[in-house]
């Protein structure tokens, strides 16, 4: 099964190029509200992005951009250098490509059962039942669903809810995984187990993009961190380079995490890149420094 | 008591594809429909109930507290009809009219109750028995017209939305004392109809979303699990169809 092939993809994700472009892209609501300014993005193909900012700073807009179910009012996107079309052909190809888990479970499931909400969207897209079983069974057991198939998603729990969404998406083998705040609603062994889950996707190659407001989880996690405010980009880099700039993050209406406090707190002119990468880091320089002091 | 509520995924007939299961009900709900013996119609709510709560592994008294809502609106019916004014023997006079029962009201409202219960119970043995999906699936192949197959798909969505969403405001408004005083009652209840809808469309927008995301078309594709056919599926639901014909045929002779 392709999910469980050994990959090494490091190199390859370095040398890639970006899998997504946004240039001057602009979205405006039919109600007048304005959503997104001329925003400049490139989504790097192998990378984890994070995408963060305040409630109402254009997140969700931006994602569902990504998947084309909004048509921006202005500017292009442009996958592996080719502008979007928003033809019926076109979207069947971009959807399997780009699949987005929504935050709310719940708004997502439309199946009676687990199995055909897992089959959905390569029914969807394909047209040969057996090749689809093969991959739903696939799927169901890399989830551990397989218990689970004939129940009704609705009356699982959310952290079931989730991993029956994130199969249903990654059954359509999309190269771009857009998450809408994966770990919300669910309980920290959950929210764990879905970052779990979505890493080894990246290490098979896939390149995420989560929404979140959870700094601490962004900083560990991603590998190029992009700020958004009132629909435009405020800060875009490394996890180090924008959560060391606590006034963008202020602007942003975000907080620092809480390894770049306790990293200032004892060293506050540490520079950006000199930030510690994890814990573990943290309490070895701080154990470091005690020793030299004493 | 809503059947999304108490439907069992691992009934006894979820090895057979809804065409096999079909055959355990079309023949009885055919049968209900053309008798007119008020003993046959008992007799098959009776059977098709007792093969309810062996098959779907319901419980009796879920099973009892479905019957609630059909059964007080039947009985309303077969009551006006049963009434007679101005009846020949009244057993009570209200402003000089006097009130009593017909004796062919009766037999038709016999008649009709029992065939009622008899098709409701078929009708509840369909959907304790088959998903949302397979009843479309059955339709489909049934070569029922694809729009009509896609807007029973999305009333039924539709309204278990509806239901979600009401229960969950009802009980918040519940949590903050709601409809504790007499006179708040009505304006409450019309609070909660207002929002209930706003909220509904707005999460009905959302799920159509989510559809398209995955590519959804026009029409409503699922995919069931792979369900072998085997001949000896049809053993049992062939003896039933013969027995209740067979009950069917006796009835008729004897005139009863």
């Amino acid at each position: 099964m392709f999910l469980l092939q050994p990959c090494s993809f490091l190199f390859a994700a370095i040398m890639a190029g970006n899998l997504i472009e946004l240039k001057a892209v602009s979205y405006r609501y039919p109600t007048g509200k304005q959503a997104l300014t001329e925003v400049d993005l490139a989504l790097p193909e192998g990378r984890k992005i994070a995408l963060m900012g305040a409630n109402g700073a254009g997140k969700s807009t931006l994602l569902l951009l990504l998947n084309g179910i909004y048509k921006p009012t202005n500017g292009e996107l442009h996958y592996r250098g080719k502008q979007y079309r928003y033809n019926r052909k076109a979207l069947q190809e971009l959807r399997q490509n780009v699949g987005i888990v929504f935050q709310e479970s719940d708004n997502q499931l439309v199946a009676p059962s687990v199995y055909e909400e897992v089959a959905f969207g390569l029914s969807n897209l394909h047209t040969d039942k057996k090749w689809i079983r093969e991959q739903v069974e696939n799927y169901l057991d890399y989830f551990d669903l397989q218990e689970l198939k004939h129940h009704s998603p609705h009356q699982l729990s959310s952290g079931q809810k989730k991993r029956i969404c994130l199969a249903s998406i990654l059954s359509m083998e999309p190269e771009l995984i857009v998450c809408d705040e994966p770990a919300s609603n669910l309980d920290p062994q959950n929210a764990r187990l879905t970052f779990e889950l979505l890493e080894a996707q990246n290490k098979n190659g896939k390149t995420l993009l989560i929404s979140t407001h959870d700094v601490n989880q962004a900083y560990a996690w991603a590998d190029l961190v992009v700020l958004l405010k009132e629909g435009r980009v405020l800060d875009m880099g490394s996890p180090k380079q924008v959560f060391g700039n606590a006034e963008a993050l202020a602007e942003a209406g975000l907080e620092q995490p809480l390894l770049v406090k306790l990293a200032r707190m004892y060293q506050p002119a540490l520079a950006a890149d000199e930030l510690p990468g994890n814990e573990t880091e943290l309490v070895n320089r701080l154990t470091k420094k005690l020793c030299t002091d004493l | 008591m809503w059947i999304t509520e108490i439907y069992k995924h691992n009934h006894r007939l979820q090895q057979l594809s809804p065409a096999v299961r079909a055959l355990y009900w079309a023949p009885a709900m055919v049968l209900a429909l053309v008798s007119s013996s008020v003993y046959f119609n008992w007799a098959m709510f009776a059977l098709v109930n007792i093969c309810l709560l062996e098959i779907s592994r319901v419980g009796m008294s879920n099973l009892t507290r479905l019957y609630r809502i059909p059964v007080a609106f039947i009985l309303i019916g077969c009551f006006v009809i049963v009434l007679e004014i101005p009846a020949q023997k009244a057993f009570i006079t209200i402003a000089q009219l006097p009130i009593g029962l017909s004796t062919d009201g009766l037999q038709l409202a016999s008649l009709l109750l029992s065939r009622s219960l008899a098709l409701i119970s078929i009708l509840y043995f369909i959907l304790l028995t088959n998903t949302i999906s397979e009843i479309a699936e059955l339709m489909r192949k049934c070569r029922i017209p694809a729009l009509f197959i896609d807007l029973f798909v999305i009333t039924f969505k539709f309204i278990e939305n509806l239901r979600h969403t009401s229960f969950e405001m009802y009980r918040a408004q519940k949590c903050r004392l709601g409809y504790s005083g007499n006179g708040k009652r009505i304006p409450l209840f019309a609070g909660l109809m207002a929002a209930v809808f706003h909220q509904s469309m707005q999460n009905a927008k959302l799920l159509e979303t989510a559809m398209q995301a995955r590519c959804a078309g026009e029409n409503y594709c699922f995919l069931q699990n792979e369900r072998q056919f085997v001949p000896s599926q049809l053993i049992i639901p062939a003896s039933f169809v013969s027995a209740a014909t067979l009950l069917l045929l006796i009835c008729c002779n004897y005139g009863w």
